[in-house]
């Protein structure tokens, strides 16, 4: 008998893109066996159940009525804008709103964060700085102890550098605000969409998910991230974990994020995510977790189910279902697969959006900007 | 050119209604497929139909409307995931989607799960894939270029879905 073919082999000969000598060679195969011949079927009956889904589903509304709306809208404003450039012709009214959009793009980004100082002095790029100006993309900022300066970050928001910070403006404007924070501590309250300011460090990025936030580095890279209101995502490439308010997420400086907790969280319980996200702890950490948690404590158990699997998510599963049940519709299978609509709504019922949504009110009812570095955690 | 079409083009929204009413059910299907969710569907499916309206106009009639329209909804869908932010990034995407416990046969006894419902199960990168190749027929080219990511990925995540579905189905 001939080499079975590889997976690639059979998946192009049952959709038709083998080429003509591939093919025969297959065929060949499948006539003298049976288990190549059983995939190969399996295959084709897959794609022919997937050729024969419906081209056409109703939706269960009429949606016409939101479309028309906007695009009413759209033809008023578009038909003011006619009235400018109906005498231009069409590539070079393409080229000056192209043009006059790169140069705002550019302004915007190259403008940099407004600054004042809280108290103290501060470089930056080595030098004294004044007490008030704008620090544009890509000049290192600096505090000294006892020195901490407040930034108004476009229109979305506020940060406070705390006293032995060293960052940077990585960009301002163009749809995200970003800083690089190498050592210190920033404290921050935006009211933006999400994902519109991210704070980078030198082993994980905090993503702003709408909400309030303090977060400290090292020198070394070790961090804490502390939410306060709303939700950050907190990331090292593909490894994230979410961090709803009143939650801390610690950040290793090789591994990046570690799970995160909930304020007053059993030591126990700290210690043994702790060794779990260190790998030291194996199976034994996860058990002492489990057992050590508490319903407060679902937050970590949700963030454990997505960074664990097979028989290990199972059993994160298992105790989150007894500690924090699941709304009705989130089904164990759902949950398992990480099914994004069942865990959200599973989230949604351990933290409620409606407080989500609130955060950017409670924020705004806020006089002054607090300076506190976040807490231990405890 | 049909004349509904041109009429639209001209700026008649009545006409451009009856292009809605012509190709909704396609487009829709398409969204729900690609978000795995009826309310998000409905609203980029208003999304597509507001965008087609704003770029009728280079719509030249030297492909098909609907194959136009086809591709302009694939661009607008994903473009709009991609932006939409934290409700489905909140969850990352298991990198071994085999790796996921199995769902136990108890759980749901004597239900296969059809097609359709075991789509809206995949991870999201291997369920565009093969609703971009099997069931909207684009090539592995084609669909890196409108998923930003090489073909062999592209081809990974193919074989990947049509492993999972067949796991799931086959139960």
């Amino acid at each position: 008998m001939s080499t079975h073919p590889d997976e690639a082999r059979l998946n192009g000969y049952a959709d038709g893109s083998l080429d003509a000598a591939a093919r025969v060679a297959v065929e060949a195969h499948l006539a003298s066996c049976a288990a190549c011949r059983a995939e190969a079927a399996a295959l084709a009956a897959l794609l022919g159940a997937a050729r024969a889904l419906p081209r056409s589903i109703a939706p269960d509304r009429d949606l016409w009525g939101g479309i028309e709306a906007r695009i009413t809208a759209g033809s008023q404003e578009r038909g003011a804008g006619r009235s400018v450039m109906r005498w231009l012709p069409l590539p070079l009214a393409a080229l000056l709103v192209l043009g006059l959009g790169m140069i705002w793009w550019t302004a915007r980004r190259s403008m940099g964060w407004e600054y004042s100082v809280a108290r103290g002095r501060v470089t930056v790029d080595g030098a004294p700085a004044p007490s008030s100006g704008r620090l544009r993309p890509g000049r290192w900022i600096e505090t000294g102890a006892g020195d901490s300066v407040r930034f108004r970050v476009g229109d979305i928001g506020m940060v406070a550098l705390s006293p032995g910070s060293r960052a940077r403006v990585v960009s301002a404007g163009g749809g995200e605000h970003r800083l690089m924070l190498a050592r210190g501590a920033v404290y921050a309250e935006i009211t933006a969409a999400p994902r519109r300011f991210v704070v980078e460090t030198p082993a994980a990025v905090a993503t702003d998910l709408g909400c309030a936030y303090a977060l400290t580095v090292d020198s070394l890279g070790a961090g804490l991230l502390h939410v306060t209101a709303g939700w950050v995502e907190l990331a090292r490439d593909s490894d994230l974990v979410t961090v709803p308010y009143d939650a801390y997420a610690p950040i290793d400086p090789r591994r990046g994020p570690g799970t995160p907790y909930v304020a007053g969280a059993p030591p126990v319980l700290r210690d043994a995510l702790a060794a779990f996200d260190a790998g030291t702890g194996g199976e034994a950490a996860l058990g002492e977790v489990l057992a050590a948690a508490r319903p407060e404590d679902a937050v970590s158990l949700m963030n454990l189910l997505t960074r664990t699997a097979g028989a290990t998510r199972v059993a994160v599963y298992e105790r989150l279902v007894v500690l924090a049940p699941p709304p009705a519709g989130v089904e164990r299978a759902a949950a398992l697969a990480l099914d994004t609509r069942a865990v959200n709504r599973w989230w949604d019922a351990i933290r409620p959006p409606r407080l989500e949504r609130d955060a950017g009110a409670l924020i705004k009812k806020k006089k002054r900007m607090r300076l506190i570095p976040p807490r231990a955690g405890s | 050119m049909t004349d509904a079409i041109r009429r639209a083009q001209a700026g008649d929204a009545a006409a451009f209604r009856a292009v809605y009413d012509a190709h909704v059910g396609r487009v829709y299907a398409l969204c729900l497929r690609l978000s795995g969710d009826r309310q998000e569907a409905e609203e980029l499916t208003q999304d597509v139909f507001v965008r087609a309206w704003e770029k009728l106009g280079s719509f030249r009639g030297e492909s098909a409307f609907g194959t136009w329209l086809h591709r302009l909804a694939v661009n607008t869908v994903l473009m709009a995931r991609r932006a939409r932010g934290r409700r489905e990034r909140r969850v990352a995407s298991s990198e071994d989607p085999e790796a996921l416990a199995p769902p136990p046969h108890g759980d749901a006894p004597g239900l296969a799960l059809d097609l359709e419902r075991a789509l809206a199960r995949l991870p999201e990168g291997a369920r565009e894939v093969f609703l971009l190749f099997d069931v909207e027929g684009y090539g592995h080219v084609e669909i890196a270029g409108m998923l930003g990511i090489a073909t062999g990925t592209s081809k990974a995540q193919l074989f990947r879905a049509r492993r999972l579905l067949r796991q799931w189905l086959e139960r």
